[in-house]
């Protein structure tokens, strides 16, 4: 049984502390709870946590000897209708009747009943990972319907591209033809298309620049390319940027319509 | 209703995004918090609770002047401020003593809210049982057990139950490691009987003990942890079903596709059934016999096929061999 190591306490010497306290002592308890203080203090549930002081009464001490007929009896409690399990809320439900007024002795051997099984078909139904220091139990997707804590993400808004491309049929751009670089034939490498030493900003810093002869004839002067390549692309970018912003409206406008 | 923020900086946009919905959500968090008369049982059961939900909570540590049942405004609030979707609320009075109100919420509206109200006699808290508690954070296992949680039909122990689990069951997981199986919440409901009041809701915590037993499974004994609660069902106020039903959707695509002819027998090996192609028998090398060998004649027909005169070509190539 290697694989319980982990799973198995360590705690099978120490015992003689103090007892748990028993069930029918009410007088002992309202005195305790005027001494407890009103908790509040993380501090102390973090004490409480670290303390871990294993502690155990005789009789959970009792081990079973070994392919006893006792070990073998007593591991399963025999229930007329049989359990069902939630595996991925870690949870058992237990539809046999309890007594109308159920002791404290019913409710631990119910619960113990039902750790046991609940064990069981986890270790036993469950694809198992070992590693050296632990062992991880694959849990299935939890079968007991919860309600959400917020209604599903409603679909994004489509932009006004995005709609047309639907309508005419355009696929988006592949992840190759969206990144940010493109073969430059000139210089033989790779080059950003936009950005810092981007392709689009080629023209702006040529040393060098040849006349247009027909733009010079008609317009009276030869112009700077540098300073207009620059001018388009700056209004290019104002351009998309009011487009950018005009689909927010739409978005804004579609969803008071909806609600 | 909160105001909208539109975020001015990456840092609360990250923050809002993070509250808004998602496909898979976050596990829930659970709000504390008490009326203004609150008796000393109360809170001390609010604080066991509170250490057993450790970290996924947020406390509230002043009076509140709450009423869930006749006005939940308030906390529709305080849930939307903290993002807490749980809640429970200690109050005491005279008509209702040491009540706790569990409530849900969904999309930071009340989904339903139902009130247990501790049986002071046999209440203890976690550090009256003096032995080692469980530690933070882990998921527990958890089991139901009575004939009134299996009603068929809506009744305040069904609500109970899923309300109970919904508190208590922790974050959703993939995988669970053996050593974090330390303790049982154990919630139990006797039979009902005719002529008593309804039968109360048994809460228990138990630390799980693991022995061999000679077999492939241990033995499992349990030994109280704390706290324990007898509860009596007080007010109960149900869901809105059409609001239940949009709070139960399943968004479509987050199951993942079958993969086809992959499988995971018990063990947990992966087995795959492959499909072969249409094998070609006719290139099949059989038993070699004298009699199905191709004659020579055959052969050397079968290396040129297309000569103009054959005759001549057979001749010269028996020349040349010679």
């Amino acid at each position: 049984m290697e694989m319980f190591e982990g799973f198995e306490d360590e705690d099978e010497d120490e015992n003689e502390e103090e007892e748990e306290e028993d069930d029918d002592d009410d007088a002992e308890m309202s005195a305790t709870l005027e001494q407890t203080d009103i908790a509040d203090g993380s501090d102390e549930n973090i004490e409480r946590a670290s303390k871990a002081l294993p502690q155990l009464d005789p009789e959970a001490i009792w081990i079973p000897p070994v392919n006893s007929s006792i070990a073998q009896h007593e591991l399963y409690t025999t229930k007329p209708t049989p359990y069902t399990y939630d595996l991925g809320n870690l949870t058992v439900y237990d539809p046999n009747p309890l007594p109308p007024f159920p002791t404290n002795a019913d409710l631990d051997s119910t619960a113990r009943a039902a750790a046991q099984s609940l064990i069981a078909e986890l270790l036993t139904t469950r694809p198992i990972r070992r590693s050296a220091d632990s062992v991880l139990i694959n849990l299935p997707a939890p079968t007991t319907p919860l309600p959400r804590e917020k209604s599903l993400p409603s679909a994004k808004p489509k932009t006004k591209w995005q709609e047309f491309a639907e309508k005419k049929g355009i696929a988006p751009k592949r992840k190759s033809e969206r990144a940010n670089l493109v073969f430059d034939e000139e210089r033989k490498e790779w080059v950003p298309k936009w950005g810092y030493k981007g392709k689009n900003k080629e023209a702006e810093g040529e040393w060098l620049v040849e006349v247009d002869p027909e733009k010079e004839e008609r317009d009276g002067e030869a112009g700077d390319k540098r300073r207009e390549g620059r001018a388009a692309r700056k209004e290019r970018i104002k351009r998309e940027e009011r487009k950018r912003r005009a689909n927010e409206r739409r978005a804004v406008q579609g969803k008071g319509l909806a609600s | 209703m909160l105001r909208q923020i539109k975020p001015r900086n990456a840092r609360s946009k990250r923050a809002l995004d993070k509250r808004a919905p998602h496909l898979t959500e976050n596990p829930k968090a659970t709000l504390f918090l008490r009326y203004t008369a609150c008796s000393q049982i109360t809170q001390l059961a609010l604080a066991d609770i509170l250490s057993i939900k450790r970290p996924l909570v947020v406390k509230f540590n002043k009076k509140n002047d709450i009423r869930p049942f006749e006005d939940p405004s308030s906390l529709e609030f305080f849930s939307e401020k903290n993002d807490a979707s749980l809640m429970v609320y200690g109050s005491n009075s005279k008509k209702r003593p040491h009540c706790l109100t569990f409530i849900r919420c969904f999309d930071h509206k009340i989904l339903d809210m139902l009130e247990l109200h501790i049986d002071a006699d046999t209440m203890r808290t976690l550090d009256q049982f003096k032995n080692r508690k469980c530690a933070v954070g882990l998921k527990p296992l958890i089991c139901f057990s009575g004939t009134p949680f299996e009603s068929p039909t809506a009744t305040p122990y069904t609500m109970a139950k899923n309300l109970l689990l919904d508190l208590f069951r922790g974050p959703d997981v993939q995988n669970v490691d053996v050593a974090g199986l330390q303790y049982i919440i154990s919630i139990s409901v006797g039979d009902e009987v005719e002529g008593h009041p309804p039968p109360r809701i048994h809460f228990r915590a138990y630390l799980i003990k693991t022995r061999k037993s000679g077999q492939k499974v241990p033995r499992v004994e349990v030994e109280e942890m704390g706290p324990r609660f007898d509860f009596r069902v007080g007010r109960c106020s149900e869901a809105d079903e059409a609001v239940m039903k949009e709070a139960l959707k399943k968004p479509r695509h987050l199951e993942p596709k079958q993969k086809k002819n992959i499988e995971t027998d018990l063990i947990g090996d992966k087995v795959g059934r492959i499909h072969m192609g249409k094998q070609d028998l006719g290139a099949l090398q059989t038993r070699k016999m004298k009699g199905l060998k191709r004659s020579r004649e055959a052969e050397e027909e079968d290396v040129i096929p297309d000569a103009g005169d054959s005759q001549n070509v057979i001749a010269d190539s028996k020349r040349s061999k010679l």
